[in-house]
Formats: C-alpha cells, structure tokens, sequence
C-alpha cells in the first residue's frame, strides 16, 4: 500500500511519509536535514542573492535508500555538498544520530558523477586513500583497501591507473573508496550519470545489493525517475526556485507483493505521481524520458 | 577473393597485400627521416647548381666537412662545453627559483593575487633588451652569462607552477576535502602531483628559452661559446664555420627538448600517451 502526498508541502512541512506496513521508527533519524536554506550573495552587479534552498527538511531512516530527485539547477547537489559538509548552510543544520555536523566526517562518504578518482594514483592508492589522511598504518590500509576492492570485484585491477579503466569500473573504484571507512551514510550525486545504460543497470543492481547486504543509509540524487524508482524506498522530489521539498513518494517494498502485477501497477502509479509533480515544477527539456 | 572481399577492403588499409617497402613509409619515423633527407638533398641541389651565390650558401657536404674540422682540432668542443656550462648552470638555477617560488606562491592565495601584475610585467621583458642592466650590475663575463639564462628560462617555470597549482580539478579538491585533508596534506597529496604536468611543460619550455638566450648572450658579450662562434665565424667570413656552428645548435635544442621530453613522459605516466 502506499500513501503519497500529492500536493506541494507547505513552506517548512516536514514530509516523512510512512509506509503502513512499517515497524515503528526508531526516535532519532540516522540523518536529519534541518529546515535548510542556501542563499549565494549576489555576485557583482546581479541584481539580487540567489535562494538556491529554501527550508529543505527530511528525516533518513537507518538503513533506508532516499532519492532525491528534481529539475537542473534545483539545488539537489548543493543540498548533497551540505548534508556531506563541504559547504555550510545560510540556515538550519545537518544532524547525524542527532548530532549536529560541522563540516565532513568519515560517518557519511560522498560519491560523485565524474568519479573524483586522482589519476596520478593507482586503483589501491586511491582507494586507501582517505585512510592515508587518517594516518591508519600501512599494513592495515593495505587490507582495507583489499578488502574494498574484493568488495565491488576489481581486485585484478589493483596496479592500474584510472586512465586504464572504462568509467563504470571507475565508478567501482569510486565506490570501494567511499566503503573503505564504513561509513554510515553513503552521498551519490547522480553517480551512474555519465555512464552507458547497460553499465548503468549493471551498477544498479551491484548497488542495490550492496545496499541490502551492508545496511547503508544511501542519498540519492538522480535525473531519472526510472532509476529512482527502482533503487528507492522513497522518493523525494525537490522543485526549483527556490529549491524546496515538493513531494515525497514511498515505494512499495519488494518481499511484500506476491503479485508482480499488482507490484507493477504500484510502481508505475509512484512514476505517473513523480512525472506529474515534476513536469509541474521544473523544466521539461532536462529529463530524459526513461520511464 | 571473391568480389565481395574486394570492395569491403578498406582503400587506407595497405594490408598484407602492401610490399614491404611501402608499409615503412607510412612508418611516422621514417617519415621523419625521410623528409630532412629530402631536405638537405634540395640543400645540395641549390648550391652545387649555383643557384644561390655558394659563398652565401655552401653545400651541405662541406657544411659537413667544416663541423669534422672544428670538431678535430678541438675547438667545437671548447665552445660546445662552455656554451653547455653556462646554459646547465642558469637553467638549474631557474629550475630551483622558479618551482620554489612558484610553489610558495601558489600556496598562498594572496601572495599570487598581489604578485601577478608584476610578474606579468617581467615577463614580457625581452632578456636581450635587459642584458645592459645584467651588464651594468655583474659586469662582462659569467656571472651577466648565467644571469641572462636565469631571466629567459625562470618565467615560463615559475609562472607554470603557480598555474598548476591554482587550476586543480575542484571535483579532486571536494573528494579530497570531504576525507577531511589538512592544508598541508591537500596541497602536498593532491594540488602538487596535478601540478606537476603543468610543470615540467614549463620547465621545457624554460630549457628551450634557456638556449635561445645563451647564444644571443654570447653573440654580445662572450669571446667564445657557441653563439661566438657562428657570429664570429661570420665577420671573419668563415661561413662554412658559421653554419656549422648553427647546425651543431640546432643539434643541441633537439637533444635538450627530447631528453627533457622524455622525463616528462616518466614523470607522467599515468597519462597514458597516445
């Protein structure tokens, strides 16, 4: 069953939707994103600051798979460098376990569209990498980073230099990288964006299990709304100027449905909502039609 | 064969059909060959038909012949040695200032701000123009020499350099940063080793500067040297000698840059070149 608000929330409205089916929540979320906003000074003769968020909040349960989905220029990556740390809200807070974040923390990994492999450095080197920053002993890098890269299958590929590599094994790399301290909390900027769709769906699904198996809390931010729907147990969607919570969709889980035709129909009700919403209040031109 | 074979073969595609002899001319090396041959063969050509007055242009046989005479009576190699003595030593110096400073610069934001004005304003100076003031203050002799080399060869390093720094990919910096680096760790792991192409394109430029100085200097103010010799060799009307002197300088260029060339393809090698 699902519920689904159909109209945009309220300025500041909190948009947790419960899916009945539903254990009770634990109390505090694993990730609250505060009553956000992001406003860029106006640069030079522009005439006015640009609202890039305004009073985003949503609640990320432990172990739930969000993604946050909108039209171009929304703020969805900005609103991702925030909850990650890389940039400080104008207002409101990041929380994780309740606590409220000041700047990066190895508890939340970001994973990005263009990989952000060093291509100076080896698939193990960068791997180890943010264990290099922590000063961990070369030993035990060295098993981590194994360890990692047995994790996402590319463990041959040890000695290569990314420029050696097709971009969805960077984007393994990438990933094995970003398990590579246990973080809680995995960040993924549109990370299957620049690839082809097979390896696109390949990942996907390489995601989704490691999703499942790892119990990783996952924000995800997507253009496509097949995507979305398919990895999500919810589904957020962030409108534009100012960028703001408009919706939020629960996907029904998978193990609940015996009848594939009911699931189908389910999900395909969850794509038209999310299509509506968006043709609604973005920009059509950006999306891909893949639904 | 059949017909179809035929016409799907690509026109380009010389194949095993293609004779020995035509597959190694498409060989980018000999090509190379190839093309100065034909050259210098236009060169015979010319002078030994007199086109161009033989006192203004010998052939290139006795061009040859001329380089073999300086190099055994030992004089090719005096000025070869000193010519390369002064260059090593300025262009070592440039080297050292220019990735020291250049570094120091580029870690310090302001310090670039304020000091990029200026430095373009040096830059453009050509060095044989200043070569007075380097004579006024260090007098005719080595030290001016060495000073010369140290202006033309410094700035396309230094400048290189604090480019490179200033120019890291930001997606690099952001990953970086969202591992929680310090200043220290981010500059040393990730802006110094995306710098260092930047760098030694600036440093081979700054070797070609280096000896494109070196003779003008010593065509001025040297009594002897490469440069000497080709604008000496000229007033004494031995011209063979002179074109001898610039061959052997254009030798020399080539030697530096594939050498310097080479150093860089090591130093980056996981760029995979082409």
């Amino acid at each position: 069953m699902i519920r689904q608000s159909l109209s945009p929330q309220p300025v500041g409205a909190k948009t947790e939707t419960v899916n009945t089916a539903d254990p009770v929540p634990a109390a505090v979320p694993k990730l609250s994103i505060d009553c956000v906003c992001r406003t860029f000074a106006a640069v030079g003769k522009q005439g006015s600051a640009t609202v890039a968020l305004e009073n985003v909040s949503l609640d990320v349960r432990e172990g739930e798979f969000v993604s946050i989905i909108g039209p171009s220029g929304c703020g969805k990556s900005t609103l991702l460098e925030i909850v990650g740390g890389l940039q400080d809200p104008t207002s409101g807070r990041i929380l994780v376990d309740g606590i409220p974040t000041t700047g990066p923390g190895p508890e939340r990994a970001i994973i990005f569209q263009t990989y952000a492999l060093f291509p100076w450095r080896t698939v193990v080197s960068n791997v180890a990498f943010p264990l290099e920053v922590s000063k961990v002993p070369k030993a035990e890098r060295e098993a981590l980073a194994a360890e990692a890269l047995r994790l996402v299958g590319l463990s041959e590929f040890r000695a290569h230099y990314p420029a050696q590599l097709s971009g969805g094994m960077r984007q393994r790399v990438a990933i094995a990288r970003a398990f590579i301290r246990d973080p809680d909390i995995l960040l993924m900027d549109e990370p299957f964006g620049a690839l082809d769709a097979i390896t696109r769906e390949l990942l996907q699904e390489q995601l989704s299990t490691l999703h499942r198996e790892q119990r990783k809390t996952v924000v995800f931010i997507t253009h496509s709304v097949s995507e979305a729907v398919r990895l999500s147990d919810r589904v957020v969607v962030l409108g534009i100027q100012p960028g703001r919570v408009v919706g939020s969709f629960a996907l029904p889980r998978t193990d609940e449905h015996s009848d594939l035709a009911q699931r189908e129909r389910d999900y395909s009700d969850v794509r038209d909502e999310l299509w509506n919403l968006l043709l609604k209040h973005g920009n059509t031109a950006t999306f891909k039609i893949s639904g | 064969m059949t017909q179809a074979d035929t016409i799907l073969r690509e026109p380009a595609d010389l194949g095993d059909q293609a004779s020995p002899a035509r597959r190694r001319l498409a060989d980018r090396r000999w090509q190379g060959v190839v093309s100065i041959a034909v050259f210098l063969l236009i060169w015979q050509l010319i002078a030994d038909l007199r086109l161009v007055a033989t006192f203004s242009l010998p052939p290139f046989t006795t061009v040859v012949a001329a380089t073999y005479d300086l190099a055994k009576s030992g004089l090719l190699w005096s000025d070869v040695s000193v010519s390369l003595m002064r260059a090593a030593i300025g262009f070592a110096l440039a080297i050292v200032v220019g990735i020291g400073v250049g570094l120091a610069i580029g870690w310090s934001g302001a310090a670039s701000r304020w000091l990029s004005a200026p430095m373009e304003f040096f830059r453009q100076m050509p060095p044989l123009a200043i070569y007075p003031v380097f004579l006024l203050f260090l007098g005719l002799g080595l030290r001016s020499q060495i000073a010369m080399v140290f202006w033309g060869s410094v700035w396309p390093i230094l400048l290189n350099t604090i480019n490179g720094c200033q120019q890291v990919d930001t997606t690099l910096t952001k990953a970086a940063r969202s591992y929680g680096v310090s200043r220290w760790q981010m500059f040393t792991k990730v802006v110094l080793p995306s710098a260092v192409p930047v760098i030694s394109t600036g440093v081979r430029l700054g070797g070609t500067y280096a000896l494109l100085v070196l003779v003008g200097a010593e065509m001025i103010g040297a009594q002897n040297g490469i440069g000497f010799l080709i604008l000496n060799s000229q007033n004494t009307l031995e011209v063979p000698d002179m074109y001898a002197g610039i061959l052997v300088l254009a030798c020399l260029g080539l030697i530096l840059n594939f050498v310097l060339l080479r150093l860089e393809k090591r130093i980056t090698r996981w760029r995979l070149h082409a």
